[in-house]
């Protein structure tokens, strides 16, 4: 058997409700009571797999979203910096209307190509594109077949996904959603990695499906 | 609300199931398949659909044909979503052709997007012919939900071009089991993927077991 990653955006928060930008360890919001039960829906799906090991970003959302499972299955998380959500700098907090009124011009140019034009003081998706391929080539040279959990944020997910794809990591934003709590699964087989599902939640109830997610 | 386009792949037919090149006419979906056409239909006859795309192989329409009987809509064939042609493959099983064309058979493995099964069709070819289709159903719907039933090759192909993937990276990227289906919306800035091969529609016995969706644990 080879290698299946299940790459898990983490639960509703505050910030994923409104879509405020949100990213340094100092802005570092915990799960809503909706995001935790999220987490709770995919213990409870996923708990039969058998897993081999959890890769967790440090960010308190993830950390929270890994748990259920974690628990349930009595696997160890290791918490991976590379895995963490961009940092937005100056924008961190800020919804993009007021990004956009407050900082148009760079807000532009990161439209045009978040790959290579940072939101000011903030990270690239090169960067991140870099660090979270450290922790894939890691997974990578420490299993050689089992059920890997990742669990990160969603631009640092579908970045992820880009470079695995073989997307321009600069249209990230544009080609694939990525709501709370969907999980995407890649197998890395044989001629690369093989993409079997894109943000599926199917994990939810109809309730929580249905919760407005940025 | 943006152009949504539906993406579904053909039901069971005898080829998938015993793992052969198809891209013919005059082929049923086996028994289990017709199950999978009428579960579809089941999950998604009330969904508010504007039109209804069909490759005018047989078993494409016949994967559609549940959800025509219980909406009473019509579709409309196009060649342009036909199955890539596998010319003298047809029928055959990959063990088969490697032994019986190979050195064509590795051309194509190594690039099929500018590779021909031989006597086939490259993926280029099938990438244009299907971006015709695409480009007529964006200048005719502006918006709303549009199902588009075509094959294993040539939807992952489409997806290919949508997302921007190397059309010759298609087999290897996406999987596509039969009945999955995926949802692209045109938005504002191009193509973006709602969801890529659900099978959510179908009961886990009729999914294509792999280690991951709890098939077979």
């Amino acid at each position: 058997m080879a290698v299946f990653l299940y790459f898990l955006r983490h639960g509703q928060t505050a910030y994923s409700l409104t879509g405020g930008y949100c990213g340094m360890p100092e802005n570092d919001p915990g799960l809503t009571s909706e995001g935790v039960e999220m987490a709770e829906q995919f213990a409870e799906t996923y708990a039969m797999l058998p897993w081999t090991a959890a890769y967790v970003s440090p960010l308190r959302r993830a950390v929270e979203t890994a748990k259920p499972l974690c628990q349930r299955v009595g696997m160890e998380m290791q918490l991976r910096d590379g895995l963490r959500e961009v940092m937005y700098g100056r924008w961190e907090g800020m919804h993009p209307t007021a990004v956009d009124r407050e900082h148009h011009d760079e807000y532009v140019a990161w439209l045009t190509d978040p790959a290579w034009y940072a939101p000011v003081g903030g990270e690239r998706a090169v960067d991140i594109a870099r660090r979270s391929a450290q922790v894939l080539d890691e997974i990578e040279h420490t299993h050689n077949t089992g059920h890997i959990l990742v669990v990160s944020h969603k631009a640092t997910i579908r970045i992820m996904l880009c470079t695995l794809l073989g997307i321009d990591v600069g249209r990230y934003r544009d080609r694939m959603d990525m709501p709370v709590a969907a999980v995407s699964v890649v197998e890395l087989a044989k001629r690369g990695p093989l993409f079997h599902t894109i943000a599926d939640r199917s994990h939810l109830s109809d309730t929580l499906r249905s919760l407005p997610s940025t | 609300m943006p152009l949504r386009l539906y993406l579904l792949r053909n039901a069971e037919t005898e080829y998938c199931r015993t793992r052969r090149y198809c891209s013919r006419e005059h082929v049923s979906l086996t028994e289990r398949g017709q199950q999978m056409a009428d579960f579809f239909a089941k999950t998604y006859y009330q969904l508010d659909w504007k039109a209804l795309f069909c490759s005018p192989l047989n078993h494409a329409v016949e994967t559609l044909q549940p959800l025509c009987q219980s909406t009473g809509l019509d579709f409309e064939c196009r060649d342009g979503l036909r199955e890539l042609s596998f010319g003298k493959w047809e029928g055959m099983s990959p063990a088969e052709v490697n032994t019986a064309f190979h050195d064509d058979y590795i051309r194509w493995l190594a690039d099929p997007a500018w590779n021909s099964p031989t006597q086939g069709e490259k993926g280029m070819q099938v990438a244009r012919r299907s971006s015709d289709v695409l480009a007529e159903i964006e200048d005719t719907y502006p918006d709303g939900n549009v199902l588009i039933v075509s094959h294993k090759a040539t939807l992952r192909i489409m997806l290919c071009t949508l997302l921007g993937v190397d059309v010759g990276r298609y087999r290897d990227r996406l999987a596509m089991p039969v009945t999955s289906l995926s949802l692209v919306e045109l938005m504002d800035y191009g193509p973006f993927v709602r969801r890529f091969s659900d099978c959510n529609h179908l009961p886990l016995h009729l999914r294509r077991p792999w280690a991951g969706n709890g098939s077979d644990g």
